[in-house]
């Protein structure tokens, strides 16, 4: 299987401005600071320079489910924004996004968008705040139709519709022939009717798909009248209309009970059998992702600590931290990881995980240790094999 | 449902509030009720009062008074004024209609001029252009409509020429009526969208930080049409209630500037009305412009239901 994404040497940081609210010019001062302190090591503190995500290389095979997982705070959705460059003007981005031959952090913002919904799509994590409340159901999920179609569906429609409207015209001819001109605007308002109804249809087909019975009546529906997990199906189907071939799902178990996990994970399983996209599945929750991922990649502070298979990552993981999550999940009785992960903004030295590791080393303080891979896993722990 | 209850209990009350003041008033005032019904300025011998007293119903009790008012209100009687010898609610309607055309264009116009000046200096409220407008339309919320009514009247009509400087026509003709009104209409649509502009302004750069905003631009959707598909509609749910909350403000301005350029609407009248003490069409006045800006109240409830799903939530 071909590699559909890769992600080299991720570098994602965030100048915090504490004088955010002052005037530009000051913004532009701080703005130079911040690259001079950009250049040299960025240890001080008045302007402080988070890096959510370091050194984060990580690809994704077509078709493949790749879950990433580690405590909230860790720069999982900064990843995800960064991948989509949704990221806020205030960020920075380093390294490289390989994604179809093509370096995305290379391309402009309107070749940008025409990938965003429609060869990669997202599904945020707060389902209910990401509808607009003032537009219905039906109305945003035939957007992504609209924004994406006009360029690509207008010569194969305009050809198909050429064909019917031809028929039509034929027998109508015969009938009257004097009102040609009237005709032809009732053309073209017919095949925008014909446009509008195939997109509704289109639309009710994904709504069904996510377990609506009947699409036609939620689709006058608006945001603030559903329930977060209808919302949340709302937007699975509006950010895979166009059978993306990545999509992206932020966190999309939190916030749910029980049984809408469970629904939420068939509704996924439904997803990778019926198409081909693939899917980068980000939680903090590893027994969710158990059932659905190709392989788990484990974050730890903005770093990849550990890939493996699900199964290998489950009964024998390598990494301390990811021992340690196994842990704390309620099956193995909620043994929770002791401490706290770090301020992004002043990381430990070393390995970054020392200060909370039970079998650190000296050398743990010191160096830094690399992301080492074998046997088709890879971990960041000099006491691992 | 319930809401809707509530809402229509409210403006019945508040109606009946204004009405009631209405009729409280000139008989709460000191002096003789009569003379506060009929104005001060007018001379009568006693014995024409006491007929007056009598006629007006004024030695009957309050609550058989109250019920005879409602009813001329309800025959649209607002009382006769005896410095214009005409029945006020004939004086009010051939005025308000040129106060309503002239505030309601106004309003109109600065609502579609702010709302979208405002929209786009609230997505890109960096550049330098977008920042010298909204300094400009800060100082022009700032000053009082009738001053810049003034300084409009000093620079365009009197030392370029450009516009006449009084009444709403020389001759009853479509092109005469908009060339005086373009000088007032500009100046009270400029007022009004100065205050859309910056609620405007402040309201896009809010919504624009929103997820539904940020799940726009991850649905491919570009630059200014993430603010016209999405962001608009949402920041401009604030301007509703502005425009019914402002349309009494803005009322009372045009008034002064209805004096200013001398247009014959109900502003004069009221000018006139104080200066010669002329109760009867002054109440008239406050008791129409109150229900008017209480109708468009109602109008932008009503809106505003229109407008926003959460509002009218089926339950
Ligand atoms: N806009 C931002 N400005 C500054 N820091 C940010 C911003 N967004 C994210 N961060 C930083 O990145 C870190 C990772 O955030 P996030 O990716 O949201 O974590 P999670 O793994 O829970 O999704 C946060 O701890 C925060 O410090
Ligand atoms: S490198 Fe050292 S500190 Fe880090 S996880 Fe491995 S043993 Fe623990
Ligand atoms: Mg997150």
């Amino acid at each position: 299987m071909s590699t559909l994404l890769e992600l080299k040497d991720l570098i994602v940081s965030f100048q915090e401005n504490e004088t955010e609210n002052k005037n530009e010019n000051n913004n532009e001062n701080n703005n130079e600071n911040n690259n001079e302190n950009n250049n040299e090591n960025n240890n001080e503190n008045n302007n402080k320079l988070v890096t959510a995500v370091s050194g984060f290389s990580l690809s994704i095979r077509e078709k493949e489910t790749l879950a990433l997982v580690g405590e909230t705070g860790c720069g999982k959705s900064v990843v995800a924004h960064a991948i989509m460059r949704l990221l806020p003007p205030e960020s920075r981005v380093k390294g490289k996004i390989e994604f179809g031959g093509k370096d995305l952090l290379e391309l402009s913002e309107k070749e940008m968008a025409k990938l965003r919904g429609k060869e990669i799509s997202i599904i945020f994590q707060n389902p209910s705040l990401a509808l607009n409340p003032v537009y219905s159901i039906g109305h945003q999920l035939a957007e992504p139709l609209r924004i994406h179609e006009q360029e690509v569906q207008h010569g194969k429609e305009g050809k198909e519709e050429g064909k019917e409207e031809g028929k039509e015209e034929g027998k109508e001819e015969g009938k009257e022939e004097g009102k040609e001109k009237g005709w032809k605007e009732k053309k073209k308002e017919n095949g925008k009717k014909k446009k509008e109804n195939a997109s509704l249809s289109r639309v009710a087909k994904a709504l069904k798909r996510v377990g609506f019975s009947n699409p036609h009546e939620y689709m006058g529906y608006y945001p603030s009248w559903c329930s977060g997990g209808m919302n949340q199906r709302f937007l699975i189907a509006s950010s895979t209309m166009l059978d993306p071939v990545l999509l992206i799902a932020d966190e999309p178990s939190k916030g749910l009970d029980r049984n809408r996990v469970s629904e939420l994970e068939n509704e996924l399983k439904g997803l990778k059998e019926k198409s081909k996209t693939a899917l980068l599945l980000i939680s903090h929750d590893l027994g969710f992702v158990q059932q659905l991922a190709d392989r788990v990649a484990v974050m730890y502070a903005g770093e990849i600590v550990e890939i493996a298979s699900p199964s290998s990552l489950f009964e024998s993981p390598y990494h301390p931290y990811t021992q340690g999550l196994l842990n704390s999940l309620p099956e193995r009785g909620f043994v929770p990881i002791p401490g706290s992960s770090p301020p992004l903004s002043n990381p430990p030295a070393g390995c970054r995980f020392h200060p909370r590791c039970s079998i650190k080393e000296k050398r743990c303080m010191q160096e830094r240790p690399e992301l080492k891979e074998s046997n088709g896993r890879a971990v960041r722990c000099f006491l691992c094999p | 449902m319930r809401k809707v209850v509530k809402k229509t209990l409210r403006y019945a009350a508040s109606f009946l509030l204004i009405v009631t003041l209405n009729f409280a008033l000139p008989r709460l005032m000191p002096g003789d009720p009569v003379k506060n019904l009929i104005g001060e300025d007018v001379y009568v011998s006693e014995a024409v009062m006491e007929e007056l007293r009598i006629e007006m119903g004024l030695n009957r009790p309050l609550y058989e008074q109250f019920t005879a008012y409602i009813g001329d209100l309800l025959m649209f009687d607002l009382g006769y004024s005896y410095h214009l010898h005409s029945p006020v609610a004939e004086v009010l309607r051939e005025r308000i209609g040129w106060t309503l055309l002239f505030v309601g264009v106004s309003v109109l116009l600065g609502a579609a001029l702010g709302t979208l000046l405002g929209a786009y200096a609230g997505w890109k409220p960096e550049t330098k252009a977008n920042r010298l407008l909204c300094y400009g339309f800060i100082t022009l919320s700032c000053t009082p409509p009738y001053f810049l009514a003034l300084l409009c009247l000093h620079i365009f009509a009197f030392k370029l020429g450009l516009f006449p400087f009084k009444g709403f026509y020389d001759v009853p003709t479509l092109g005469s009526v908009m060339h005086h009104m373009f000088l007032p209409v500009t100046v009270m649509a400029l007022f009004s969208a100065s205050r859309n502009f910056l609620i405007m302004r402040g309201s896009v750069i809010q919504e624009k930080g929103q997820l539904y905003a940020l799940y726009a631009r991850a649905k491919g959707l570009y630059d200014i049409s993430i603010l016209f598909r999405h962001v608009i509609k949402n920041a401009s749910l604030p301007i509703i209630t502005l425009l019914a909350l402002d349309f009494g403000f803005l009322f009372s301005g045009a008034l002064f500037t209805e004096i200013v350029f001398s247009l014959n609407g109900m502003g004069t009248l009221i000018y006139d009305a104080i200066m010669g003490k002329d109760y009867p069409v002054l109440q008239g006045a406050f008791l129409v412009i109150a229900l008017t800006v209480l109708l468009a109240n109602m109008l932008a409830d009503l809106l505003y239901a229109i407008a926003d799903p959460r509002v009218r939530r089926p339950t």
